[in-house]
């Protein structure tokens, strides 16, 4: 069976940004994080998926269908949150939904009000008079009323108070019991996919720098505090270098080959997504520094 | 399509109750062409507005966004104009009864195709401008422009008399006149679909 959503070689040139040969695969059953700065090409991506833009070059296929050619086929099967609100705002959640509705063949209005219920949306207020948070809850639920197999989330939660984020990550997991369902999220706030995320894809400067899974992921990179002595030896084991007066911080994606060639000269602990987002990016930064 | 328009009328509920003082202002203060600058004012008024929305909530990345296809955006829009100028009709139809029931002093030239005719052809030659336009740059960007041809196309006509607009005594004329319309009409929907398809959100 194919991919739920794959995306090969795929760039995208603006004049002062470019995505350079996006490659990635998600497949039926997991969510995957999509993480870097901001800038990095995430909403750029999304909106490829998205077909709101069009690619230069390069395949994006989704349900195993042509992003272009059966772009309609593919919208019925997904549901999207953005991060603005691009809802009418003088319309209630109620009128807004009932205009959305006839457009989804597969739209149940049922689980609309379950959901509704559930997350305490208020139908007949004006989107306006609706904080963030409840605009953003609303959008949710739009995007999951129609049995979507692939969600498309960009930058859902920032923004948000950590009560709601948590609220939204709950239903995030609820919807994964259905194995067929699989979501693409894209966010800088790291912590949420340490709860939810099966694959960890990083954007920098419009380039993938990794898509593995997170368990992987985990697993391999490390972060490893040692002396300075050792430092210039084994420089190359590392992503980058943090040094201080007593010795150094670093992040590695080799974890194993540290503690061989280091032994327990190191302490090596478990890095957090943010770290290795963190250290990742400041790789540019800190090279200069070095040299000096 | 359906839902597309009913959604113009529907985010417009503020703009639906202002048309009719529009109206009324109009009929109020012209003679001759009253009835028809002000089917025109009115439906002109709901069209922009429905795009200025849009514009204001970057609706558009919403549609497309959902399973709707840029073919039926287009032809929505083209379509919603003859709708509001169907809405604008009866808006005008309604007053000029209270007005008559009241018995204001205020005479206006009687609801016959000829003026049908001439709104409807002068609103076509107008949407079929403004439209690729406006599906190019959005509302707010191109607003100045069409805000400046309805007046131009307006005044254009504000001064001719409707016997000279439709030459009704040559029905050969007539003809001509409306095939040149639907042609430019035909060839604006072209243009839109085109840049529709391409525009990016």
């Amino acid at each position: 069976m194919s991919s739920i959503l794959e995306l090969k070689g795929v760039t995208k040139r603006y004049q002062d940004f470019a995505l350079k040969s996006i490659d990635l695969t998600l497949e039926r059953g997991y969510i995957m994080g999509f993480i870097g700065p901001n800038g990095a090409g995430k909403s750029t991506t999304i909106k490829l998926i998205m077909n709101l833009i069009r690619k230069d070059s390069g395949e994006i296929r989704i349900f195993g269908m042509n992003h272009e050619q059966d772009e309609i086929a593919i919208k019925q099967r997904i549901g999207f949150v953005y991060d603005e609100n691009h809802y009418y705002e003088e319309l209630t959640a109620q009128e807004m939904k009932n205009i959305i509705r006839p457009f989804y063949k597969r739209w149940d209005d049922a689980l609309f009000n379950k959901y509704a219920r559930e997350l305490a949306l208020p139908l007949n207020k004006p989107i306006k008079q609706l904080s963030k948070g409840m605009k953003m809850k609303f959008a949710l639920i739009v995007a999951l009323s129609h049995h979507a197999e692939l969600l498309i989330l960009d930058e859902p939660t920032s923004g948000l108070d950590p009560v709601i984020r948590s609220e939204m990550l709950d239903i995030l997991r609820d919807v994964m019991q259905d194995e067929e369902k699989s979501i693409f999220f894209s966010t800088h706030i790291t912590s949420d996919l340490d709860k939810v995320a099966d694959y960890i894809t990083f954007i920098h400067h419009g380039q993938i720098v990794f898509s593995h899974a997170k368990d992987e992921l985990l697993e391999r990179y490390r972060i490893v505090k040692g002396d300075k002595r050792d430092l210039l030896e084994h420089r190359s084991l590392f992503v980058n270098v943090k040094e201080h007066d007593y010795g150094y911080t670093a992040l590695t994606d080799n974890g194993p080959e540290v503690r061989r060639r280091l032994g327990d000269s190191v302490i090596m602990e478990r890095p957090s997504i943010e770290d290795i987002m963190l250290y990742t990016i400041r790789k540019d930064e800190h090279r200069d520094v070095h040299i000096n | 399509m359906y839902t597309l328009i009913k959604k113009d009328f529907l985010i417009q509920k503020r703009n639906l109750f202002l048309s009719a003082f529009i109206a009324v202002l109009f009929l109020a203060a012209w003679s001759n062409v009253s009835l028809m600058f002000s089917v025109i004012m009115v439906s002109y008024m709901l069209v922009f507005g429905a795009s200025a929305y849009e514009d204001k909530y970057n609706s558009d990345k919403l549609l497309a966004s959902l399973p709707i296809s840029k073919t039926k955006i287009v032809f929505a829009k083209y379509l919603s104009v003859y709708v509001f100028a169907a809405y604008a009709l009866v808006l005008n139809g309604l007053i000029i009864a209270v007005f008559d029931v009241l018995k204001l002093p205020i005479t206006i030239p009687p609801l016959t195709w000829q003026v049908i005719l001439a709104a409807a052809g002068i609103l076509t030659v107008y949407t079929s401008i403004a439209l690729p336009i406006i599906f190019k740059y959005g509302y707010t960007r191109s607003r100045m422009i069409t805000f400046i041809l309805i007046f131009v196309l307006m005044f254009g006509f504000g001064n001719a008399q409707l016997d000279t607009l439709l030459p009704t005594s040559e029905s050969s004329r007539l003809i001509v006149l409306i095939i040149g319309v639907l042609l430019l009409l035909a060839v604006s929907v072209w243009i839109s679909l085109h840049i529709y398809r391409r525009r990016e959100f």
